[in-house]
Order: structure tokens, then C-alpha cells, then sequence
């Protein structure tokens, strides 16, 4: 059996072509746990798949990586299909994967998990771009299966709600392989052929993780993302999430909530607008019967009956104003003539002439002064005595002086 | 004045006639701003009532072969 030396690349090109043209290793699928997961930079993933007692090298190209259905994420259980590939120059072999698939509550979730957390990194759930809901939209587009409980529940919804409101159902796939795809350019070709639409609601009725899971697929997260046109996910029941429902503008627990969310109730509303209305009657009516009252109040009549008081108190007050004012000028004057008799009788008994008519006469002495003393005359002096109707020139015969000072008129002539 | 109110939407014109009510409803309102006030909100409400009573909706199954 044995043959001649061969080299180390011969054996293994050798043995590349057995493996590669065996039929069963060129499409096989295989089943393990996801270890030592890497992602390349030139988007390539490279990780390990293995069971309890074994391990094989598997390879996923960027391209088939962006057609995946589940996030991959280290300690899932995952079905990979695909062939096997011998790298010459190192000797090894790997699993060359075209696809993946997840399958188990548990599997998936954790692929759920993984993917929730790489978008939330990204920012694709942050509050601050969600979009408000239209409340008032003409049209609503209806993105789900045509033919499924969801289209049929919106549609009731609406219609009860609102005969406003246009309806577009945009049929697209809501399970199995193809359906993230289609919602995905469903919601894009909504956007491009409709842009009028005020909301898209996407979503479908209740089903298993694995029905329900296209909303889980990172391609419908980032039409979602990417839609001008604010969406509404809803998906199944109250009690399932889905990566949709944390992407959208806004979660609605069911497909008939996201109706009730989306067409607002137009005999609620016309309720509403008439009771606005009223209340704007109303208080109108309130401030024309106060303004009434208002004018009452100052009619012409009450105007004129309060001029005259007015006046007649003025007039009153005038009045009064002058007699107070006549009664001070009054003793102002009085008082003034008083003091003017006052000061005339004082000078009158001041007035020698007064004296004069009395029968007596003012000496004057040679230079004409009165002195009022016999002091400074001298025996042969000139004196004037003046009377009151005339004068007359004395001469002094003697001089007699008192002791006391007291002079006798008698004897002094 | 006409051609903006065509343009108005339903919401601009709910939210014109709570202000309306609202404005009105304030104390120390001389009653010219009252009447022009109310004139507003009657417009609005005229306005909110001609889109709620036109009931011109449209239900669509997009055909997407045929596009």
C-alpha cells in the first residue's frame, strides 16, 4: 500500500479534493454551540461551533452575514448549513457557512437579547427620535399579510372609529424566511410610492417566537429606523415584544390598540368641538348680559340726577367758602381801624397845639429851642413864647429858680 | 385669509378653537377682544366640523403585480 514520499502541500491538495468532492460534506448542516465568536473588520466571522466532545472552525462570509435571520451571539445552540473547506498553506479545515438558523425558546431569545442590545448601542431605540403619531391622519397604510386576523381587526377598528380616514393595505409576507425582506422594502416602498401616508401600522396577529420572528430580523429594525413616516408596530399580543416594537415610534400591544392609536374617534372628537363650542356661547352670553348690567347702571338718567347732586354740593361749598372768608376779611379790617384810632387819639395827646389851646405856650430860647428849664436864662435874656394863634417876643427880668424844680408859670412871665 | 384656512389642519383648528374658549373664558377680556375672540373660535369650530362631517374614506388593498 504504501507509496513513494509525497510533499506536505501535495497530501493536503490532496486531501482537499476528497473532502471537497464528497457530496455530504459539500451541503451538510450541523448542530453545536456558538464559542470563541469573532467579528472581522472586513465584516467576515469567524467562531467555533462545538458539543461535549468536540469542536470544528467555522468561517461566515460578509456576505451571507447580511441575509442572517438571528444575531449571533456566544453560548447559543445554532443549526449552521454549509460545506467544508481545507486551507492548504495551515492544513486545517473549516465549516464554510451559507446560513444559520436558530431554533428553541431559549436560542432565540438569547439571539433576541443580542441584537436588542447591539441597535440600543447604536441608538436606534433613543426617545429623542421617535416621531409623534399624527392625530388627526388622512391616511393610515396597513403593512401585514392581506389575508391574516390583523388586517381584518385594523380595518373594523378604523371604519367603527373614523369614516375620515383613508385605509392602504400594503401586503407583504409575516413569517418564514422571505418575510423581513419584504416588510422591510414594504416600508421603504411605502415611503417612496406613498409619501402622503400621516402613519404606517406594521405588524400581524399572535403566532409562536419562531412565526413571529421576522420582527425580531435586524433588516425590519432598520426600515423602521429609516421610515419619514412615523410607525406603529404591532405585533401579536400584549405579551410579546419584538425588536419592532422598541424601534417603532410607538408600540401597540395588539393590532386593533394600534388602530384605536392611529384613527382618532370622530364622534368623540364632534362631542368634543361642540362642547368647545358651546362653552364659547356661553361665556359670551355671560359677558353680554354683565355688559347689559354695565350700562344700565349708567344710564343717562342716573348720569344727570348724579350731576346735580354734584353741582348743588359744589355750589354748597362755595358758598360756605365766601361767608368764612368775608367773616375773617371783616375782622381784619375792624382790627385794622382799631389800631388806627388807636394810634390817632395817642398822637392827638401828643399834639402841643392841644396844650396850647388850653392857654398855655412853648418858650423858645434866643436860638429858638425849647428847653423846658429856666436853667439857661439869664436875667436880660430874649425869649419867644408861642401861643396857639401867635408869638410873642420877652425879655427875662429875673430869674427865680425852684427848689425842687417845680416852676410856677405865674412868676416866670 | 381664505386660502390659509384650505390649508389649515384639523388639529391647528382644534387647537385654534381651545384657545378660543380658553382666551374667552379670562378675566378683565375688553369685549371687542371677546367678540373677535369668539368670531375666531366659531370659525374654527365651523372649520373642524366641515372635516369631521366629510366622510370621504377610502379602503385600498395595494396590488403590488400591478405595479
Amino acid at each position: 500500500m504504501a507509496i513513494k514520499p509525497v510533499k506536505v502541500s501535495q497530501l493536503n491538495g490532496y486531501i482537499k479534493r476528497i473532502l471537497q468532492s464528497d457530496p455530504l460534506l459539500g451541503n451538510v448542516s450541523v448542530i453545536g454551540e456558538v464559542s470563541n465568536l469573532k467579528h472581522h473588520s472586513t465584516g467576515h466571522v469567524y467562531f467555533t461551533m462545538k458539543d461535549e466532545n468536540s469542536k470544528i472552525n467555522c468561517f461566515l462570509a460578509s456576505e451571507y452575514l447580511r441575509d442572517l435571520r438571528y444575531e449571533l451571539a456566544d453560548g447559543i445552540e445554532i443549526i449552521a448549513s454549509g460545506y467544508i473547506y481545507l486551507y492548504e498553506r495551515g492544513g486545517t479545515y473549516s465549516l464554510n457557512v451559507r446560513d444559520i438558523a436558530v431554533e428553541g425558546l431559549g436560542n432565540l431569545t438569547a439571539a433576541f437579547e443580542k441584537l436588542k442590545q447591539k441597535l440600543s448601542g447604536e441608538g436606534l431605540f433613543d426617545e429623542k427620535y421617535k416621531k409623534p403619531i399624527p392625530y388627526f391622519p388622512n391616511k393610515i397604510a396597513v403593512i401585514t399579510s392581506e389575508t391574516g386576523a390583523a388586517v381584518r381587526d385594523i380595518i373594523k377598528i378604523i371604519k367603527s372609529r373614523n369614516n375620515i380616514v383613508d385605509i392602504l393595505v400594503y401586503p407583504c409576507l409575516v413569517q418564514g424566511p422571505g418575510a423581513a425582506a419584504d416588510i422591510a422594502k414594504s416600508i421603504q416602498d411605502v415611503n417612496r410610492l406613498f409619501p402622503e401616508t400621516d402613519t404606517i401600522i406594521v405588524g400581524r396577529g399572535g403566532g409562536s417566537m419562531e412565526e413571529l420572528w421576522a420582527f425580531n430580523e435586524e433588516i425590519v429594525a432598520r426600515s423602521i429606523f429609516a421610515s419619514k413616516i412615523p410607525v406603529i408596530s404591532a405585533v401579536g399580543h400584549e405579551t410579546d415584544f419584538t425588536i419592532s416594537d422598541f424601534v417603532a415610534d410607538k408600540r401597540a400591544e395588539t393590532p386593533t390598540a394600534a388602530a384605536q392609536m392611529a384613527a382618532p374617534d370622530i364622534s368623540a372628537l364632534k362631542a368634543y368641538i361642540e362642547g368647545e363650542k358651546d362653552s364659547l356661547v356661553h361665556v359670551m352670553e355671560r359677558l353680554i348680559k354683565y355688559m347689559e348690567l354695565r350700562v344700565a347702571s349708567h344710564n343717562i338718567e342716573a348720569l344727570s340726577v348724579s350731576l346735580n347732586h354734584r353741582l348743588l354740593y359744589s355750589a354748597m361749598n362755595a358758598e360756605a367758602l365766601f361767608k368764612d372768608m368775608g367773616g375773617a376779611l371783616d375782622g381784619r379790617l375792624k382790627d385794622w381801624a382799631n389800631r388806627l384810632e388807636m394810634a390817632k387819639s395817642g398822637l392827638d395827646a401828643l399834639n402841643p397845639k392841644n396844650i396850647m389851646n388850653r392857654g398855655y405856650a412853648a418858650i423858645l430860647n434866643g436860638e429858638g429851642k425849647m428847653t423846658g428849664t429856666s436853667g439857661g436864662f439869664q436875667t436880660g435874656d430874649n425869649l419867644t413864647a408861642v401861643m396857639k394863634d401867635g408869638s410873642i417876643q420877652c425879655r427875662v427880668f429875673d430869674v427865680r429858680r425852684n427848689q425842687d424844680g417845680k416852676t410856677r408859670e405865674k412868676d416866670e412871665l | 385669509m381664505a386660502k390659509q384656512e384650505k390649508k389649515m389642519s384639523f388639529e391647528e383648528a382644534l387647537a385654534g378653537l381651545e384657545r378660543s374658549a380658553e382666551v374667552l373664558k379670562k378675566d378683565g377680556t375688553t369685549l371687542e377682544e371677546a367678540m373677535q375672540c369668539f368670531d375666531k373660535g366659531v370659525e374654527y369650530y365651523k372649520y373642524c366640523n366641515e372635516i369631521l362631517s366629510d366622510a370621504k374614506q377610502k379602503i385600498e388593498f395595494y396590488d403590488k403585480k400591478e405595479a
